[in-house]
């Protein structure tokens, strides 16, 4: 029973890194800009797919993760300079703009990829590394343990670049209030832009672990999304990711549990299930 | 109010669109097809576009009541061999699932509640895949009752225009004018003391229950779903696209919407199936950005409008 309890912790901690740098950029624009970015969950899977792409023309996964970054990087900063900033100002068109995106991006993909489940397994790497190692009488499966040393990795780079370096002091000065920031010379715009890009890293990084961990198919951003959304909703206007790591633990441990003691198949029931709870139980207006 | 001459006449519009076709065309028409799939997209962007005007609410989750409506109606055809009864429970299943939705949903605002409803569609949608007793991903249906096309047709143009009329007239009596009032401003609302969550359950579950009959006249026509199909947010999507086609906050918008995307997504479907969803997104993104108040909104600034739109605009679009 105790190691039952200790797997299902550790599974729970490794996939809520996972979650953490999943909801991380949707988290951050909502902060900035007040706007829930309806194509985080696509850019996500599309950062998966081009790196399986990649992968699969021989590239390898450490070269693929790098150049997926890159592009994901461009992409984000893209949609943002280009649609996404004409309309950020109303709501609905901003849904309808970013929701319409993510359905040519999820089209364009479809043309190219039939729809069947991918991952970034050693099928496709060519890699020899074993699905899962033993420490200290707990499995660790290799692709969630991988994903959670690059989340942590990026959680704590992430905080420092908030807490310790001028950017994020001006990031977070805009936050609190962005007509003074400006008055005091401080270029909101290019701020937003530089944040824009960071964020859509980082989608890129979640976007090769999501594959690695999971793997998945293109129509997956929904579901994707819609955890982002929650975890951002619940959290709220803040930049304090360690209380965005506990509520994406609550959201992965109530999945493991469900997965571990009913069925794999309603895990993700259980997951919709608390994101409904969360919305409802502790309310949000945006 | 709506006098009863005006009656008068969507009753004989009503009745020159269905009963021509009705006495002319062979069963096999594809007229027929082409009315139905209008007619239960119609019906999906009246519901949502009911919702939008009235409470400013952006739904993502009416498929959760399409879905429900449909798997109900087919389960209780199984059940009774009787259309009629399966029809009338599947809306009143509906109507309870809305009273219990709707009273979570209303807590939220804004971009949560679009979220919420989206999830709660969601988790029908994961629910049913699991519902092995409806056939799970396989799908559920009614093989063995023939629905003949051209009376479910004449049925469809009749409920469309009573839905058309329900609408108008709530929307400008009592309840809408109180709906609007705290879409404006929820606080004003409350002290002039209006019950604010009774207005928009009201609102919601009204909206609810037009998605739920599409639904229904969708399991009729096509006699067969399966959960992707019938929990798609594409029934949204859809019901949205056609309402910014139209315009939005408009009553004739989703007719016209309807009718323009029903010849675009025709098109698609037969020659470039797999363009579907590039498409929708092409739409959205085109309309929201460069044309936000649709062809209504078109027509109405310009020289047309005495000419072509007799119903008066209710609101400037967002």
């Amino acid at each position: 029973m105790l190691d039952l309890v200790s797997q299902l912790v550790v599974n729970s901690l490794m996939l809520a890194g996972l979650y953490t740098i999943i909801t991380i950029g949707l988290s951050l624009i909502f902060v900035l800009m007040g706007i829930l970015d309806f194509t985080h969950g696509i850019k996500i899977l599309l950062a998966g797919y081009i790196s399986f792409w990649l992968i699969s023309a021989g590239v390898h996964p450490v070269l693929a993760l790098v150049i997926s970054v890159g592009i994901m990087t461009l992409v984000g900063s893209a949609l943002y300079e280009g649609p996404v900033k004409r309309v950020s100002d109303i709501h609905f068109t901003t849904l309808l703009v970013t929701l319409g995106i993510s359905y040519i991006i999820e089209g364009l993909v479809s043309i190219y990829q039939p729809p069947q489940t991918i991952t970034i397994d050693k099928s496709v790497t060519g890699l020899t590394v074993p699905l899962s190692i033993d420490i200290a009488g707990l499995k660790f499966s290799t692709a969630l343990l991988e994903t959670f040393v690059f989340s942590v990795s990026i959680i704590i780079l992430f905080q420092l670049l908030i807490k310790r370096t001028m950017f994020g002091i001006t990031l977070r000065a805009l936050i609190e209030d962005r007509e003074t920031t400006s008055l005091m010379g401080v270029n909101p715009s290019t701020h937003l832009l530089l944040s824009i890009a960071v964020v859509s890293a980082i989608s890129g990084v979640a976007g090769f672990f999501y594959m690695r961990s999971f793997g998945g198919t293109i129509g997956d951003w929904a579901l994707i999304l819609g955890k982002a959304f929650a975890l951002t909703l619940f959290v709220g206007k803040t930049t304090k990711l360690q209380t965005l790591f506990l509520m994406a633990l609550m959201l992965a441990f109530t999945e493991n549990i469900i997965g571990t003691l009913i069925s794999v198949s309603v895990k993700d029931i259980a997951a919709v299930i608390v994101i409904i709870l969360s919305l409802t139980l502790k309310y949000r207006e945006v | 109010m709506v006098s009863i001459r005006t009656i008068s006449y969507l009753v004989f519009i009503t009745a020159l669109l269905a009963f021509p076709p009705y006495f002319i065309l062979d069963a096999k028409s594809l007229f027929f097809h082409y009315a139905m799939v209008y007619a239960y997209l119609l019906l999906a962007a009246i519901s949502w576009n009911y919702l939008y005007t009235l409470t400013g609410m952006v739904s993502l989750g009416l498929q959760l009541y399409f879905g429900v409506a449909a798997y109900s109606t087919a389960l209780f055809i199984n059940l009774t061999n009787n259309v009629v009864f399966a029809a009338v429970a599947s809306l009143l299943i509906s109507l309870l699932l809305s009273f219990v939705v709707s009273s979570l949903l209303i807590r939220l605002k804004g971009l949560s509640f679009t979220i919420g409803s989206w999830m709660f569609a969601e988790g029908a949608l994961l629910i049913m895949l699991n519902a092995y007793g409806l056939g799970g991903s396989q799908g559920y249906g009614i093989p063995n009752i023939q629905i003949p096309v051209k009376e479910l047709y004449v049925v469809s143009i009749f409920a469309l225009t009573f839905i058309f009329l329900a609408t108008y007239i709530v929307s400008n009596g009592k309840l809408g004018f109180g709906t609007r009032g705290v879409k404006h401003s929820e606080l004003l609302a409350g002290v002039l003391g209006l019950n604010i969550s009774l207005y928009k359950i009201i609102a919601l579950t009204i909206s609810n229950l037009i998605a739920a009959f599409a639904g229904i006249l969708y399991m009729l026509y096509v006699k067969y779903t399966d959960p992707y199909t019938a929990f798609s947010i594409m029934w949204s999507i859809e019901a949205i696209i056609i309402s910014v086609i139209g315009g939005i906050n408009t009553l004739p918008g989703p007719f016209i919407g309807g009718a323009v995307y029903l010849v675009i997504h025709e098109y698609i479907r037969f020659l470039y199936a797999e363009l579907n969803i590039l498409i929708a997104g092409v739409i959205m993104v085109f309309f929201g950005l460069a044309y936000r108040e649709g062809i209504v909104g078109f027509v109405n600034k310009s020289i047309l409008k005495r000419i072509l739109l007799p119903v008066k605009l209710q609101d400037k679009p967002a």
